[in-house]
Order: structure tokens, then C-alpha cells, then sequence
């Protein structure tokens, strides 16, 4: 079985916004003359504005119970402006989950995977 | 849309804090912050959703390990990047609550010509219940 969450197009605004939210100002993600001489080579997005996602395709997860729950990512390539992502998650043979975003050319930007345990500690 | 300031930072670094600088095994103090509704319709109105229930929508977990951060270790090298997290939630505070989050330096490496830093964070609710936790890797920048 696999879901998917909603595509959300990562627009400078919602950097801007995601930026208050976290109170992360770091320049590189909002100083284009910065972020260009940076290795990353211009602007990226916050890695957890995409993280989101994850959270919400989990949320889609039968059992799932906005808690008892276990992540762990890797942010594999950086999310520019202009991108859409959206996150899918598949169950596996072992009982947890595999979690990923990609963006709109369906590559990578984030990969790892989840357990979803109702009224279990972790 | 603004965001009313509702962070304090219980102890945190006033110096530039470099790659040298980071001591591992040190905890960088608590983080106090009031999970207000305006800042929970903020997260909500960066993905086009709705506030639903009396709870935190899960996926403010970054934010909470975000702004901990952020206060704690305030002076860093610009340009830094996040290369991996880990969280473990056992439970979602109520909206209206004052969360503490601690921040303690778990590891730094340089490899590949990167310097690595792992922070560990545990959020608790206002009456010191354990909420989440988790592992916050960072790319230090130069």
C-alpha cells in the first residue's frame, strides 16, 4: 500500500513565511547574492518545509495517531524555489514504513523511513 | 504574517559559536516556548491547511527543534545546512502550552571536507512530561 500527500510548490513567500515560523534566517535560504556563493549555489529551501509533508502523508496511515511514531531522514538534494514536492510513504516486509519526497522531475529530496505504533512508547 | 515572540531562551552561548567552538558533550540550555494558536495558523497557512483539534499537528515537531536551535546556539557561521533529522514522538502537546526543549551537542566530525554536528533535543509540556525527541545533524558552515 503507498500514499502520497498533496504537492505544495515551495514559492519565495512560503520560505519567507516558513522562515518567521522557525525564526531560521539563515541567508540561504533567503539572500539570493549569498546562497550563490555558497557550495549549494543559490537559494535552497528549508529541509523541514518539505519535511512536512512527510507528516502528512503519515497522518494518511491507518493507525496512525499523531503520536507513538518514529522518523528518520536524510535530506538528500536541496529544494529550490520554484520546485513542487510532495511525500509518499510505502509499508515494507518489516512492518515499517519507507518515506521519501520528490519533487517535480520525481527526483529525491528527501529519503528514510517510519514506524507508526498506536499507544506504544518508542 | 507575524509572529508574536514567545521564545526564551533559558541559557544559550553569546559568542560566535564555530565548528571549534562546539563542545561536544555540552548542553547549550533549555528553550521555553508558548505553542500560541497564531504561531500553529503560521505553520498551517505555510501548507495551505486548517488548524483541526486542541492538539499540535505533528509536523511541528521541526519547529519546535528549529527555533530551539535557533535560540540556543544564535550565533553560528552563515550558511549552514541540515543533512539529516531523527524524531521519536511519544506525545503532541495541547495548543496554549509552554514546551522546554533542551539541546545538548552530541557528536561533531569532519568528513569529506564537511563538519558535522549532531545536536540531540528533548521537548517536554509545560508540567514536564516528555513529549518528542530527537536528532538534529547539521552541515556547520565555515
Amino acid at each position: 500500500m503507498e500514499y502520497h500527500s498533496h504537492g505544495l510548490e515551495v514559492t519565495q513567500e512560503a520560505v519567507a513565511l516558513y522562515a518567521e515560523v522557525t525564526d531560521d534566517f539563515n541567508p540561504i535560504h533567503l539572500d539570493p547574492d549569498f546562497a550563490m556563493k555558497t557550495a549549494m549555489g543559490g537559494v535552497i529551501a528549508h529541509g523541514t518545509l518539505s519535511l512536512g509533508l512527510v507528516w502528512d502523508v503519515l497522518s494518511r496511515v491507518p493507525g496512525f495517531d499523531g503520536a507513538h511514531a518514529a522518523l528518520d531522514i536524510r535530506f538528500v538534494r536541496p529544494v529550490r524555489l520554484g520546485n513542487t514536492v510532495r511525500a509518499g510513504a510505502r509499508a515494507t516486509e518489516s512492518g515499517g514504513l519507507e518515506v521519501w519526497v520528490e519533487n517535480e522531475r520525481g527526483e529525491l529530496v528527501i529519503a528514510g523511513s517510519a514506524t507508526v505504533r498506536p499507544g506504544e512508547q518508542q | 504574517m507575524k509572529i508574536p515572540p514567545a521564545d526564551h531562551a533559558c541559557l544559550s552561548t553569546s559568542e560566535l559559536t564555530d565548528f571549534a567552538a562546539i563542545e561536544v558533550g555540552r548542553s547549550y540550555g533549555c528553550h521555553r516556548l508558548e505553542l500560541s494558536e497564531s504561531l500553529v495558523d503560521a505553520w498551517c497557512s505555510v501548507y495551505g491547511i486548517c488548524r483541526e483539534g486542541s492538539r499540535m499537528p505533528v509536523g511541528m515537531t521541526s519547529v519546535i527543534s528549529i527555533r530551539s536551535f535557533m535560540a540556543l546556539i544564535p550565533f553560528r557561521p552563515p550558511g549552514g545546512i541540515h543533512a539529516s533529522q531523527r524524531f521519536v514522538i511519544r506525545e503532541l502537546p495541547s495548543i496554549g502550552e509552554v514546551l522546554h526543549t533542551t539541546l545538548v551537542c552530541a557528536r561533531k566530525a569532519e568528513r569529506g571536507g564537511r563538519l558535522w554536528v549532531d545536536l540531540e533535543m528533548q521537548s517536554a509540556g509545560q508540567d514536564g512530561r516528555p513529549l518528542f525527541h530527537g536528532t538534529h545533524v547539521a552541515l556547520w558552515a565555515r
